[in-house]
């Protein structure tokens, strides 16, 4: 079977996905990428050069809501989960 | 102001404005109105990105998109379609932002628009690429800035507010014309009732800036205007150093560190072609209608140009004036209530063009923060036009009033400014004076110069509030007098 | 998971409804694919699942897609008559790799349908042969999103390390996804990427609307569309997830309707080797009452006397 997709793909994808795999896990999942990838390009069979491309399943459309305010969490609810927290801020992190 | 002379600079602005004059955030009903609350207490399920909660459209911010979409001359779109934008930062609830695309069957609010600005160079056309809406990430505390602080700190009251993101081309070549864009966009923004500029964090922007047709280098989180000079300014000396020193310019995006004034590479680097943009399945599209938009259009405000015309031919101000006090949806309409009191209208433009600018200028503020209100400024020039105060007197307590809005009349009397027209009381100094330079005097019989010096020191003695006319004849008389005397 | 209704309601013998989609409300239940998730009953019979749909279903103003129709009580109207129904029997749901003896039991129960006024005859759904990848490629897409909130800021699990922000978001998602999860992040962000977006995901979306149209055109001529709720019997916890293409094609069944949005009921209707089989009914859109009225009276006829089966386990 021919390579759809390179080790090099895998861990392009793996990073934007944050999913760090050791050496290995790569491998194997390079693998199993090709496998179900080349499954999945059956779809190259069917010929949507005239089909319109729809983006939602749904027939609705036009739902909005008007401008007006509800009322929010109270504070101690929106907290309570958080794993960390600083006084009245959700802790996270530093960034650099 | 950067000097091109050497460095051909090209910049392109991403503008988010905030539409602060909304109740409700984009996708949720929590109040949009964040400022000065308490972290984490206008937040909901939605707003917060927790699992199961689902967004519903603000049907209004659609409207006010459409607005400002209108103003900036753009092609509207026949439907709305929101997309997610994949990408991970704590300021994100969902670690998606859901926004619009102009790829993969999406269409943004607006596109192929246009503004034009008024430079030293002469009229200037910026091109606005697209304008859409999006959700406003969350705020973040640092402590002290992005790059050392040791952890950080969220409150998800801004989450969910609704954004305008407008792009322009990359049609500015300096940070004085961006500055003068911005400026004019803001403006417009505000006549359109659609936000409020004044706000702190209501306008940010990001800048993609390139030198002498090197790479594209973006810098994010610029917090307002005034610092978006401030950061192309620091940007270019940065990049033309490296240039200088043959290093290559790679694409890349930077982090404005307003505390220490400088750019900073961020460590993760997703580009446009990262952010894996698809239609958002938990909303459905909206269709613009051509009766939604011929709504809009009869409901449009008047804009800034519209209005600079109207100030010409309604109080006879030059072009100029009309032109800088609508920069300013706030200078404008302190304008326009202070000729409602007072009919020398060129008069009140001098000062707000003059004085009043120059010092919000030093001051730093904004003429909506000061103190000033049209009725303290009218009831200055009425002092002035009364005699009771010289001009002179009204440039020094107009920085009084901008700070502590206090009736310049009390003020007058407080510290004793009033005039002093009183021949007698003129007199009183003018005696003393002639008998403390005896000198001074004699030249001045002779000379017509030395009698200025005289005068000076009259109007030193009385701190400024001597009349000057009647000072004039009264030294002229007095010298007169001697002169005959003697003879 | 969108097909966790129907293919666990045939594998344990009970059945399983999929409303149509934007009938109940998701607001509230965890996202894994949007535009595919639907919330549905699962019973000991129609009626049970009768009863619950009508509780559960109803218009939401928190959720953009729920559907501002009433469609009246679906356990009321299970007593009606029906007659001159049409029932196409889809050839593709009787496609390769579909036990032989599941399809002998579902032909029977298909049969059977003929005793309660329903006229059968055999149809094709030509794209329903790609519904596997299109459902996955897109399922996969909006999973790899959906599950992008679980950093640990808000809520949830967080990794225990003081690191930056990438490092502990990665390490989180390290900790906290299980293997299958992170294989259907990997692909989901695979197929948004530029570069194979056309080829994948945007080439799933034009393939699920041929297949809407499909059933579009199907439901023209028939009321129902039926076929085997799975391929294969029941298999053990585990068995399959070595093999994740062969886990997916066992959906194959039951994914085309998501990909419609279509309604769609699972009721048992034999047991072979003590395993049961499921029979699935198919109705078109927002024709839920139809489609429960028919299976009750399918189920009334078939009059199984299903017994659970106490086996131990491994």
């Amino acid at each position: 079977m021919s390579e759809l997709i390179s080790r090099d793909v895998v861990l392009h994808v793996a990073w934007l996905a944050r999913l760090f795999l050791t050496d290995e896990q790569i491998e194997a999942m390079t693998k199993q990428f090709n496998e179900i990838l080349s499954y999945f390009r059956k779809l190259d069979r069917v010929d949507t050069s005239n089909v319109p491309l729809e983006l939602y399943v749904t027939p609705l459309k036009d739902i909005t809501r008007e401008d007006i305010v509800e009322a929010s969490l109270n504070p101690d609810e929106a907290l309570k989960n958080a794993p960390k927290r600083e006084g009245k801020y959700f802790k996270a992190p530093k960034m650099m | 102001m950067i000097n091109l002379s050497e460095s051909e600079l090209i910049i392109g602005l991403e503008c988010h404005v905030q539409l602060s004059t909304l109740k409700t955030k984009l996708f949720c009903s929590c109040s949009a109105d964040y400022r000065e609350l308490e972290p984490n207490t206008v937040v909901c399920p939605t707003c917060l990105g927790l699992p199961g909660s689902l967004p519903v459209v603000n049907k209004e911010a659609i409207n006010l998109g459409l607005k400002v979409a209108k103003a900036l001359n753009c092609e509207i779109s026949d439907k709305i379609i929101f997309f997610r934008k994949n990408y991970y930062y704590p300021d994100m609830p969902k670690n998606f932002q859901i926004s619009q695309y102009d790829r993969v069957g999406g269409i943004p609010l607006g596109r192929d628009g246009y503004v034009n600005i008024k430079t030293d160079a002469g009229e200037r056309t910026v091109r606005i690429r697209r304008i859409h809406l999006e959700e406003d990430p969350a705020r973040i505390v640092y402590l002290g800035s992005i790059s050392t602080s040791p952890y950080s700190l969220i409150d998800y009251n801004r989450a969910g507010v609704a954004l305008l993101e407008i792009v322009t081309e990359p049609d500015l070549t300096s940070d004085e014309e961006a500055h003068i864009f911005l400026k004019k966009l803001r403006s417009i923004v505000e006549h359109l009732g659609v936000s409020d500029g004044g706000l702190q964090g209501s306008m940010r922007c990001d800048v993609n800036i390139s030198l002498s047709g090197g790479k594209r280098v973006e810098i994010k989180n610029i917090s307002s205007f005034k610092e978006v000079k401030k950061a192309i300014k620091y940007e270019f000396l940065r990049q033309k150093q490296l240039i200088k020193r043959g290093v290559i310019i790679e694409q890349e995006t930077r982090h404005w560190d307003e505390v220490r004034k400088t750019t900073v590479s961020m460590r993760s680097k997703e580009t446009e072609q990262d952010y894996r943009y698809f239609p958002e399945p938990d909303l459905v599209p909206i269709h613009i209608s051509g009766e939604w938009i011929n709504k809009i259009l009869a409901n449009l405000p008047e804009l800034p140009e519209a209005r600079k015309t109207r100030l010409m031919t309604q109080y006879g101000l030059p072009t100029h004036d009309a032109e800088v006090l609508t920069t300013s949806k706030a200078l404008a309409d302190f304008f326009e209530k202070a000729a409602e009191l007072y009919k020398n209208y060129k008069n009140i433009s001098n000062w707000l063009m003059g004085d009043v600018l120059r010092n919000l200028n030093e001051l730093d503020i904004e003429i909506s923060e000061s103190k000033i209100t049209p009725e303290l400024l009218v009831s200055m020039l009425k002092l002035i036009d009364e005699g009771v105060i010289s001009g002179k007197l009204g440039k020094i307590i107009i920085r009084e009033v901008i700070q502590t809005g206090r009736d310049p009349r009390i003020l007058v009397e407080e510290k004793k400014l009033i005039k002093i027209s009183s021949e007698e009381s003129l007199n009183l100094y003018i005696t003393q004076v002639f008998q403390e330079y005896p000198g001074a005097v004699k030249d001045a019989l002779k000379d017509e110069k030395a009698i200025h010096y005289l005068i000076g020191q009259v109007m030193k003695k009385t701190a400024g509030r001597a009349d000057p006319d009647i000072l004039n004849k009264l030294v002229r008389k007095k010298l007169a007098e001697i002169s005959s005397s003697v003879q | 998971m969108a097909v966790s209704v129907r293919q666990p309601a045939s594998f344990c013998g009970v059945v399983g409804f999929k409303p149509s989609y934007g009938l109940v409300s998701r607001y509230g239940l965890i996202a894994y694919a949007c535009s595919l998730d639907q919330i549905g009953p699962i019973g000991k019979n129609v009626r049970d699942v009768a009863i619950l749909f009508d509780v559960i279903k109803g218009y939401d103003k928190h959720d953009s897609t729920s559907l501002n129709f009433d469609i009246g009580s679906a356990s009321a109207n299970l007593f009606n008559e029906i007659k001159d129904i049409r029932v196409g029997v889809v050839k593709e749901f009787f496609g390769e790799g579909t036990d032989e003896r599941i399809e002998s039991t579902v032909w029977n129960a298909v049969k059977r349908l003929e005793s309660i006024g329903c006229k059968y005859e055999i149809t094709s759904l030509p794209y329903l042969e790609y519904a596997i990848p299109a459902y996955y490629i897109i399922a996969m897409s909006e999973a790899s999103s959906n599950l992008a909130r679980y950093d640990g800021v808000r809520y949830g699990y967080r990794a225990d390390i003081e690191s930056d922000w990438n490092d502990v978001f990665s390490k989180t998602r390290q900790e906290g996804f299980g293997l299958e999860v992170k294989r259907r992040i990997l692909l989901g962000t695979f197929a948004l990427t530029a570069g194979y977006i056309d080829q994948y995901y945007l080439k799933a979306l034009q393939v699920r609307k041929l297949i809407q149209d499909d059933f579009k055109k199907a439901f023209k001529k028939y009321d129902i569309l039926v076929g085997p709720t799975s391929p294969v019997l029941p298999f053990k916890i585990g068995e399959k997830i070595s093999d994740p293409l062969e886990m997916y094609r066992i959906d194959v069944d039951t994914v085309p309707v998501n990909l419609a949005g279509l309604p769609a009921i699972s009721l048992p209707c034999g047991v072979v080797s003590g395993l049961p089989v499921g029979v699935q009914l198919i109705a078109d859109f927002k024709d839920d009452l139809k489609l429960l009225n028919i299976a009750y009276k399918l189920e009334r006829e078939l009059n199984l006397k299903l017994k659970p089966r106490v086996v131990a386990g491994d």
